[in-house]
């Protein structure tokens, strides 16, 4: 059989699946669904509901993290630090012993790990509280199933089914040390969701549950520490790593802490614990990715306090500006995208969620004043202007919380840009021209102060138009003149950057409603780059911006839309 | 014109996945789901259980226990909507899917042995669902063989094929590296080729 004739039967039998019969299964999800959230909530182990730390996910049970991993389970490939001695049977059928033998051996690999990592993290023994205490039960059940029915395995399922439970213990017990350990010494220049900065975040929110545990366990050194002193020299001293506790147990479990990147802050009395987002940043500054340095940084914005409730509006204004700012200034991809899934969140917290109406349905005046602070502080972005869009519709339906869930209109910079059919997908350039990035906006500065083209050498056409742009807009004239081909005719240097600050207005109005750009070539060579179209959301002209190579560097023409 | 090529070029491009609704719908619908609306929640379970349903049974599922299936991936989904954060939706939906499927094939060799086994279950008019929803043999064969891969192949297959996954997709939902999912894949078609002759040989000799 060849392979095309693989790919025929393979399409036809897609055909077939495609058919299957669609039935309606809504409502008995759905009941199934309240039937176990009545049993989730008689069952829980610990319920705890904490400050959500983390922008945009709202309030999420890191404690319940702590209970399940099943949902990421890692690939057979990964770490195999732990080698079961599984009593091979070389004949390949598997016998009862074997199994047990692996399953006591997996067993004990758990509970090794667990006391171990309970070491890590600074708690002393007496610290009761099972960490992840669904594996073993995960572990119970595998077992059961490979001796109900010894036949149906062999020797390879088991050994299958051993690395992929030991490496399911690996990546539960990681520290969030250890991680950034790891990301000190090595940079990712492209961020992926299974890479170390996304095993970070999901390690951290899963030990600030055992944490939030131990604040119990720790309970009476923290009230005798109180008691010698006050609240906020004892949390001080917890946040640096427990130097001058003089209670063992407390100062071990300070210092752990913060060694994994948490610390103390006082809430309503208590001393909690939380993800020092900007400590991690700190650590990580100048050997991490630049981009989950800033996504770090924008995570250490809380926006709910521990009951789900928006701390403050306007700081979410803030932020939201913040994320719209940030997000032009990316370029790792998995950043931005995570970046743009909590705007989401954040925009529908801030526009259409429960939590802007108060009893009586009205909108809340602090929401309102957060809103009319928003327009009038950032008027430029393109979220004040989706929320005076919302503003408005409220205010026709006279701040009455609507019936329907409004429909909700992200900030423009969210929508995907429409692609005219004449444009080649590998010429187009979906990047803000302003700001510009800080890698960028460096090499500018030496630019500025050099005027040595050598520094922008490995900038293409895009790069050097957002550098004219950036001149233009800061009154860089100098700098300005200096990008220019010097054969373009332009004026003597001192006449042009005279004219220039008499002249009314910017290039930089050019840009109002910039959507993206494109690589323009001239018609007789379709590789020859000429120019940087840009394209608009408001109009149907397209100028080209033009630039040169000259000696192998890129250069603006001068008056280039002309 | 290396400079030219030096213009880090991307774009997001907006395409319909198999999970029917797009991206932008699906979030929308997950953040207002999480906020207590269950229309929104509604909403998702009707998108996405065709999908949901092809999945598990291309996964080997028995289709008497599809329902069964769905109901428990939307369980989870529910149940876990708080932590979902960073993945897309829809990729989220393909690992639970396959974790349900997992689990439900350990619980069910348990039952197993406690049921009599009294062949293939028909349905009123003789068939099995199996035989009526893939009505050609051809397909039958084909679909048969696939479940007779290891689940290291098939599921690669699975969703390459019928669920038009690209290699970095089935990487993230299977949680293999990039090069391991080309190998798998690659290594798995050969597989399905060997089986399939197989199976059509032996036909050939019981109908023959």
């Amino acid at each position: 059989m060849d392979d095309q004739l693989l790919e025929k039967r393979l399409d036809s039998l897609k055909k077939a699946y495609d058919d299957m019969p669609e039935e309606e299964n809504r409502s008995a999800i759905l009941a199934a669904i309240k039937k176990d959230q009545k049993k989730q909530k008689k069952n829980k182990w610990f319920h705890l509901p904490y400050a959500a730390s983390f922008i945009g996910v709202g309030m999420i049970a890191g404690v319940l993290m702590m209970q399940y991993i099943g949902d990421h389970a890692p690939s057979e490939e990964k770490t195999e630090q732990h080698q079961a001695s599984s009593g091979e049977n070389r004949s390949g059928e598997l016998g009862e012993a074997d199994v047990k033998a692996v399953f006591e051996d997996l067993q004990e690999y758990y509970q090794e790990r667990e006391l171990e990592t309970k070491e890590k993290l600074g708690f002393l023994s007496g610290f009761e509280n099972y960490l992840y205490r669904d594996i073993p039960m995960e572990l119970k059940d595998a077992e059961a199933a490979f001796l109900s029915d010894m036949e149906a395995y062999e020797e390879t399922d088991l050994e299958d089914t051993r690395k992929r439970l030991s490496s399911d213990i690996d990546q539960a017990f990681t520290m969030p040390s250890e991680i950034i350990d790891r990301l000190l010494q090595e940079k990712s220049d492209e961020v992926s969701l299974d890479g170390p900065e996304y095993t970070l975040l999901k390690q951290l929110e899963s030990f600030l549950g055992a944490y939030y545990l131990s604040m119990t366990f720790y309970e009476d050194d923290i009230n005798n520490a109180i008691e010698k002193e006050n609240v906020a020299d004892v949390i001080k001293k917890m946040n640096a790593g427990g130097e001058g506790i003089s209670f063992n147990g407390l100062k071990e479990m300070s210092s752990r802490a913060v060694e994994n990147g948490y610390a103390f802050r006082e809430e309503e009395g208590r001393i909690i614990p939380f993800v020092n987002f900007i400590g991690i940043a700190d650590r990580l500054r100048g050997a991490a990715n630049v981009d989950f340095i800033k996504y770090l940084e924008l995570r250490s914005n809380r926006v709910q306090d521990r009951n789900g409730e928006v701390i403050s509006f306007e700081s979410l204004a803030d932020l939201l500006v913040k994320l719209e700012k940030t997000i032009a200034t990316v370029e790792d991809a998995t950043i931005e995208e995570t970046m743009r899934i909590d705007v989401r969140n954040l925009f529908g917290l801030f526009v259409v969620s429960q939590h802007i109406y108060d009893k009586n349905n009205e909108l809340k005046d602090e929401v309102k004043q957060a809103y009319i602070y928003l327009i009038k502080t950032y008027p430029e972005t393109d979220t004040a202007s989706a929320v005076q869009n919302m503003y408005k519709k409220m205010e026709s339906n006279n701040f009455q919380k609507p019936a329907d869930v409004e429909k909700l209109d992200f900030p423009r910079y969210m929508e995907i840009m429409e692609i005219p059919a004449h444009i080649k997908q590998e010429d187009v350039i979906d990047r803000k021209v302003l700001p510009i990035s800080d890698s960028l906006l460096s090499n500018y500065k030496e630019f500025a102060a050099k005027k040595n083209f050598n520094i922008l050498k490995n900038y293409g056409p895009f790069e050097i138009m957002q550098l004219y742009f950036h001149a233009d807009q800061t009154g860089d004239y100098e700098t300005k003149y200096a990008l220019y081909s010097k054969n373009g005719g332009q004026p003597p240097e001192e006449q042009y950057i005279q004219e220039m600050k008499e002249a009314k207005g910017t290039v930089s109005e050019v840009l109002k409603g910039y959507e993206f750009a494109s690589l323009y070539h001239p018609d007789d060579d379709p590789e020859k780059v000429i120019g940087i179209q840009l394209h608009f959301n408001d109009r149907p002209d397209a100028p080209v911006f033009q630039v040169v190579q000259e000696d192998g560097f890129w250069k603006v023409q001068f008056l280039p839309f002309q | 014109m290396q400079a030219a090529a030096a213009v880090s070029v991307k774009i997001e491009k907006r395409k319909g996945n198999q999970f029917g609704g797009s991206k932008m719908n699906d979030d929308e619908l997950v953040f207002r789901a999480r906020n207590g609306n269950m229309q929104a929640f509604a909403e998702l379970i009707d998108i996405h259980t065709p999908t949901v349903k092809r999945f598990a049974f291309q996964l080997g599922n028995k289709y008497d226990d599809i329902d069964d299936i769905t109901q428990e991936v939307f369980v989870r989904v529910y149940r876990f909507l708080d932590q979902f954060s960073h993945a897309k939706f829809t990729t989220w939906l393909y690992k639970i899917t396959l974790n349900v499927t997992r689990d439900f094939a350990r619980s069910k060799q348990r039952q197993i042995k406690k049921v009599l086994k009294i062949g293939k279950e028909r349905s009123y008019d003789g068939k099995t669902a199996e035989e009526s929803i893939l009505r050609y043999e051809e397909d039958r064969t084909l679909h048969e063989c696939i479940q007779k891969l290891d689940e290291k192949y098939r599921i690669p297959i699975v969703l390459f094929y019928f669920h038009d996954k690209s290699y970095d997709e089935i990487a993230e939902i299977t949680g293999a590296s990039l090069a391991n999912v080309k190998t798998r894949m690659s290594r798995g078609k050969e597989h399905l080729k060997k089986l399939l002759t197989l199976a059509e040989k032996k036909e050939g000799v019981n109908h023959g």
